[in-house]
């Protein structure tokens, strides 16, 4: 058992800790226009080469396979400056992560190599109004036509929805077998029949919107692997990339805890500086604790990810759900250590504030993970005397 | 960085958790209640080496160190917390 890190991960950290420095500037104030600086986030994230990493090696990515640990690495460091560059970054993972997974050889060759690049941007299109957790409750449809389908339907909450080029969409081309018949699908930006209905304002803003599919036509070699597999890419694909959105909870915790300890010893009330305060050094040192068992816990789940460990599911399940509860206690304790000036609109508390929040919901929402937790908890044999 | 434990180790925590479970535990509650304390526990626990982890071994002590010493408490408090008591602290 060795915590220390591997001999690329602290050159990987610098890297991007030095990417946000000069890219991000205060980033206290919120972006004039969100889908341009969303767009001038992800091309430079591409054209410094980290966008690279949520791609294999073959079609343009840094890494012979997509490594949960590096994305990890870049998601902490890139929410510990902005939670847009984070949003950017992680989205354009699950929109490419279903292609690299289940894309042919000619698919990936076709659409990995300039999302690598940042040239084009990917979003993952599952959720509907009346499907979030309820996967099988999906109702867009996709029916067979003269070599391809038709979709109809509606998708909602799609990150980068409006300025994607690529969609990877789940719909159904067997309703009566519900999630089972589930099939995916890389639907073009530009195709007919296809639009976004609506674009949705945020806590936290970033791109998103609704899509709408009226008789949207897709060739038979954009179905995504076979009929009747989109769950498992689906499963599969928020599976892998879930501890990262544990990393961007750490970031983003980090961030608070810094901000706390500088504003503690600077601010002076009584006397003295808030950090002489008894009160005050437990509050830190609660938050520093916690701070600790969240990055353990993503480090160790990227990790068990990464050498396909059995167990990999649950420890990314417990990650993703302590990381994401506990970032949302430390920014919480931190803006009560900043006391008004945390709640003024630009503060940085009052930003870590509003994106920490949903972490705690997408990409399988805290309670959705207790389930997974305990269904694993109780499977198998029952324990004598219970 | 490696989560797994390495195979030394692995062994460690098996031993203990196999002691613990043959003959820690079934013991425990007529302990409990008869506030009674079996002091050949201890003379084996010591032949295992469970106390010898903190301890180098030119005093003959086996230096396995704190992950070894706390797997070994960790498999004991499970079974029986009055005998994890004796696994001794630097």
């Amino acid at each position: 058992m060795d915590y220390s890190f591997d001999k690329e991960e602290p050159t990987l950290r610098r890297q991007v800790h030095a990417w946000v420095k000069s890219n991000l500037g205060a980033g206290e104030d919120g972006p004039l226009n969100l889908e341009s600086e969303a767009c001038r986030l992800a091309k430079r994230l591409g054209q410094d080469g980290l966008m690279a990493y949520v791609v294999p090696g073959k079609f343009g990515g840094v890494r012979e396979t997509i490594s949960a640990r590096d994305l990890c690495v870049i998601r902490e460091e890139l929410a510990w400056g902005s939670a847009l560059a984070d949003v950017m970054f992680g989205v354009q993972a699950l929109g490419s992560y279903p292609i690299a997974l289940a894309g042919s050889e000619e698919q990936q060759r076709h659409y990995l190599p300039p999302l690598a690049k940042g040239e084009k941007l990917a979003a993952f299109a599952l959720t509907e109004p009346n499907a979030g957790s309820d996967v099988s409750a999906i109702s867009t449809r996709a029916l067979r036509d003269t070599n391809g389908y038709r979709l109809n339907g509606v998708k909602h909450f799609i990150s980068n929805a409006g300025i994607a080029h690529t969609y990877v969409v789940f719909a159904s081309t067997q309703p009566e077998t519900k999630a089972k018949g589930l099939s995916a699908f890389i639907v073009e930006s530009d195709s007919a029949g296809f639009s976004v209905k609506e674009k949705t304002p945020l806590l936290s803003p970033h791109p998103l919107g609704a899509l709408a599919f009226d008789d949207c036509f897709v060739p038979q070699h954009r179905r995504l692997g076979g009929e009747g597999e989109g769950l498992k890419i689906a499963l599969h694909t928020l599976d892998t990339l879930r501890c990262t959105v544990g990393a961007a909870a750490v970031g983003f915790a980090r961030r608070a805890l810094e901000e706390a300890v500088a504003y503690s010893r600077n601010r002076r009330q009584f006397g003295r500086a808030l950090a002489d305060f008894q009160g005050i050094q437990f509050k830190l040192a609660d938050m520093a604790t916690e701070l600790e068992g969240a990055r353990l816990l993503v480090d160790q789940a990227a990790s068990m990810k990464d050498h396909h460990h059995q167990e990999a599911p649950v420890k990314v399940s417990m990650a993703k759900l302590f990381a994401t509860e506990a970032a949302q206690r430390i920014v919480d304790q931190s803006l009560q250590i900043h006391g008004a000036n945390g709640v003024i609109a630009g503060n940085i508390l009052e930003r870590l504030y509003r994106d920490v929040r949903a972490l705690r919901i997408y990409e399988g929402t805290s309670e959705i993970q207790r389930l997974i937790i305990s269904k694993h908890l109780l499977k198998g044999e029952q324990p004598d005397g219970l | 960085m490696d989560f797994e434990l390495p195979a030394e180790l692995a062994e460690v925590q098996k031993l203990a958790r196999d002691f613990s479970e043959k003959e820690i535990a079934p013991g425990a509650a007529k302990d409990d209640k008869e506030h009674t304390f079996r002091k050949d526990l201890v003379a084996k626990m010591g032949t295992l080496g469970f106390f010898g982890c903190l301890i180098p071994e030119q005093y003959d002590g086996n230096d396995l160190g704190f992950l070894a010493h706390a797997l070994i408490s960790e498999e004991i408090a499970r079974v029986h917390s009055p005998i994890r008591v004796l696994v001794p602290r630097r």
